[in-house]
């Protein structure tokens, strides 16, 4: 029997946010693995497959995430290779800020497996349905806030900017929970080059089960370096600054215009031999 | 399947439950625990996972790492140059 991969996502919110096609992967498959937001879900997720296995177990604080994540892989791939149906479900999007689903997939197709990933409702989608957001209006940026301290970034303030584990901002050891108020104050000494200090922007948490409330507390930037951050808080910042005309681009296109006017308008020509 | 876990799917899936007087029909109805009814009720999650017994502890979340450098992709890229 040839073993197989569906790494799939359940949603953010129990119950509410699974896709047909992955909750019939769940309950059709021979081993589920799950990384789940919280209890109930995991509950939730047992109650679908006789033989769910949770890889929390492989986290540890202090230990290097990326071992923990090939740990993981290696845990998943291994039950393929013995020829099993597996499924692994992750909370949200399993593609989506994530990378246990993408590095199995890869491995499993590398290793000649058939292996495919099913959306779920990230918490992106969600974040965009309680804040009242269209990323279409003025344009919106998302970058894992860690990265966005490392590297140089374009930073574009008429468009929303989205900054995903927040709490975890400058770790570079991979292997913390949080990093402290130091490490915050380095991001935001970042941003106030950027935006005022008394720029207003928004602690989001999507809602994980029906009772729970989505978080949309609305705080002053410097105020970051104090606030009570969780894993899954994401900083969204609101534009501060108005999208400007490019007057340059605006003109050619202008040019194009007029000349297909122009053509519209011309006689059409007949050829006579 | 847990009844918690049944009641927290409903509350998530039918839109009938956000009427008060439809949601308190079903949990009276669900056989919860005085406890869990009233945490629910109360939309008090602390209680809640008080009330449910043998809850599995969730540590930690899966995370995007800000330099995924994994071994996998750079054995994909390897074999994919090799085949040329």
């Amino acid at each position: 029997m040839s073993g197989s991969l569906v790494c799939v996502g359940t949603g953010m919110t129990l119950g509410a946010h699974i896709s047909p096609i992955s909750q019939s992967h769940i309950e059709q498959a021979d081993i589920v693995f799950s990384l789940m937001a919280n209890g109930f879900a995991q509950k939730w997720l047992e109650g679908m497959n006789a033989d769910v296995r949770c890889l929390q177990g492989f986290y540890q604080e202090g230990k290097n995430r990326n071992i923990t994540y090939n740990e993981m892989v290696e845990a998943i791939l291994s039950e393929v290779c013995n020829g099993k149906k597996v499924v692994a479900a992750f909370y949200g999007h399993p593609g989506v800020f994530a990378c246990v689903a993408h590095r199995a997939i890869k491995k499993a197709k590398l290793d000649d497996f058939p292996a495919s990933m099913e959306p779920g409702i990230s918490a992106e989608d969600c974040l965009y349905a309680d804040l009242g957001i269209d990323p279409g209006k003025t344009g919106c940026m998302h970058y894992e806030t860690s990265q966005f301290m490392f590297y140089k970034r374009n930073i574009d303030t008429s468009a929303h900017l989205i900054l995903w584990q927040v709490a975890l901002a400058g770790d570079k050891s991979l292997g913390k929970f949080s990093t402290g108020k130091a490490y915050r104050q380095v991001l935001v000494d970042l941003l106030l080059e950027h935006y005022p200090r008394d720029h207003e922007v928004i602690l989001y948490q999507a809602k994980g089960i029906a009772i729970e409330p989505m978080r949309e507390d609305k705080i002053l930037l410097t105020e970051l370096v104090d606030a009570d951050l969780l894993m899954q808080t994401t900083l969204v910042i609101p534009p501060c600054s108005v999208m400007q005309a490019n007057e340059e681009l605006l003109a050619k296109l202008a040019k194009i215009d007029k000349q297909e006017e122009r053509n519209k308008n011309r006689p059409a020509l007949t050829l006579v031999l | 399947m847990s009844k918690v876990i049944e009641v927290l799917m409903q509350m998530a899936s039918n839109a009938e439950m956000s009427n008060t007087k439809s949601l308190a029909e079903m949990l009276s109805n669900a056989n919860l625990t005085k406890a869990q009814e009233l945490a629910i009720q109360t939309k008090d999650m602390d209680a809640l996972k008080v009330a449910t017994y043998n809850l599995p502890e969730i540590r930690c979340y899966p995370i995007l790492l800000p330099d995924d450098k994994s071994e996998e992709v750079s054995t994909l890229i390897n074999r994919t140059v090799a085949n040329f």
